[in-house]
């Protein structure tokens, strides 16, 4: 079966079998590897890419249900180069400790931004309970998000 | 459309657009082909030690699935409808917010955005499921497709026979306001972002002279199936709101429980936090009402 889809701004068009999971279509077909295979139960957040501007988890998607869908990966998400905020500021932070859940970190918490450009530290943290850190470095992360902020209005 | 067997079908995703299409698809392959919703239940598969059916039946390009509609005091509500617009949609208090809370809770938001209603009370063996309570407490009906019939039931008799392996499809959910309040409350290990351990959800009608007229109990998660907890709400009906006593005769009524072992706790647990859930729902009940 073929399944047509946009893939970081990109048609492509995939022959194999639609049930296979999207994150393994991504990294065994495509070679995109920043989506992280850890859990693939759709618990660890790992995976989150964006499929028509939505934050999921690419493990439990088959990739059948993508046809004629956009999606977005951590290699596809900012300019080469130039970083989106939210990457700058976990720079600026010093968050990423090993670096195995930050794709998905950043895919999450880019989608959590845009739908609530100045969210409570507590609406950061809903916003992440599907994306475990195992360094767990969660509060310096949130620091980060928030200070994003700083210049707009935010909530404490 | 004859049947074939399993070796004659390649691996596809089917995307009927009718119920009918998608009741013949199923007929026609009743051996390798099953309904595919949100994919979350199905794609860990192996997981469990399953294999994925030859063939999935996507409801995604069925019209009117993922639409919320009113209908009178009520909604009916489409089965490809994820937790994450039930949660958006009855965010409110009041009759529907058990339904909202159970959906905007369960899991993470991730698998939230994918997971549907149609999927959580459908997928066989999943003990765990939010809105299986909700809708019990809610007394919700749920209209079945069959190649003969299209028929509403309770969700209690829908929950109740499963095992059923004759092709049907959920083509809506069905909630209507009976003038009560309603709450979900749910424990898990960890603070957030799993499937609970055990849920309660309460949907009661508390006077002004605060005596409980109606209430309808579900319990979710303690046993292998979602049901509702009739002797408790018999007990409870026409008693003064006291949220320690409903505690206590929840605490008396828990042999009535036959609780499930799981690798995410043990049996007597899952009983021990029970009547503290069924308080929680209805001190959230009470909060609600602004008492």
């Amino acid at each position: 079966m073929t399944v047509e889809f946009e893939l970081n701004g990109e048609p492509v068009r995939y022959h194999g079998d639609p049930r296979t999971s999207l994150l393994q279509v991504l990294r065994e077909t495509y070679w995109l590897t920043g989506a992280k295979a850890v859990c693939e139960e759709g618990f660890c957040g790992a995976c989150t890419v964006h499929v028509d501007g939505e934050a999921v988890p690419s493990c439990l998607r088959p990739v059948g249900l993508v046809s004629g869908a956009s999606v977005t990966t951590i290699e596809g998400f900012a300019v080469p180069h130039t970083p989106h905020a939210l990457q700058r500021a976990f720079e600026e932070h010093d968050v990423v400790q090993c670096g195995m859940c930050f794709p998905g970190m950043v895919m999450s918490l880019s989608k959590l931004l845009e739908d609530n450009p100045a969210p409570t530290r507590e609406e950061v943290k809903r916003g992440l309970v599907g994306n475990i850190c195992r360094c767990t470095g969660y509060e310096r992360i949130v620091d980060a998000v928030m200070s994003l902020q700083h210049n707009s209005g935010a909530r404490p | 459309m004859p049947a074939v067997t399993a070796s004659a079908i390649e691996p596809a995703i089917a995307f009927p657009t009718s119920i009918d299409d998608a009741l013949s698809l199923l007929s026609a392959y009743p051996d390798d082909a099953c309904v595919l919703a949100g994919g979350t239940w199905l794609m860990r598969a192996g997981g469990r030690g399953e294999t994925l059916p030859i063939m999935l039946v996507s409801l995604a390009r069925i019209d009117g699935f993922d639409t919320i509609v009113r209908r009178g005091e009520g909604w009916t509500i489409g089965p490809m409808v994820t937790h994450d617009a039930l949660a958006r949609h009855f965010a409110s208090t009041g009759a529907f917010r058990a339904l909202g809370q159970a959906a905007g809770n369960s899991a993470n938001p991730g698998v939230r955005r994918l997971a549907t209603l149609g999927g959580n009370i459908a997928t066989t063996g999943f003990a765990a499921a939010d809105l299986a309570p909700a809708l019990l407490a809610l007394d919700a009906s749920v209209t079945i497709a069959t190649p003969d019939a299209m028929t509403s039931i309770p969700v209690g008799d829908f929950l109740g026979e499963q095992t059923s392996r004759k092709p049907r499809i959920v083509t809506g959910i069905e909630v209507e306001d009976h003038g009560c309040l309603s709450a979900h409350a749910r424990l898990t290990m960890r603070r957030a972002g799993e499937y609970p351990v055990a849920a309660a959800s309460v949907a009661a009608k508390i006077s002004v002279n605060r005596t409980i007229e109606i209430v309808r109990i579900a319990v979710g998660s303690v046993e292998q199936t979602a049901r509702r907890w009739r002797e408790l709400e018999d007990e409870l009906t026409g008693r003064p709101f006291d949220l320690a006593e409903i505690e206590a005769i929840a605490t008396a009524g828990l042999p009535a429980f036959t609780p499930r072992d799981g690798v995410d706790a043990p049996s007597w647990y899952r009983l021990e936090v029970l009547p503290y859930l069924v308080r929680m729902a209805f001190a959230e009940i009470d909060n609600q009402a602004g008492r």
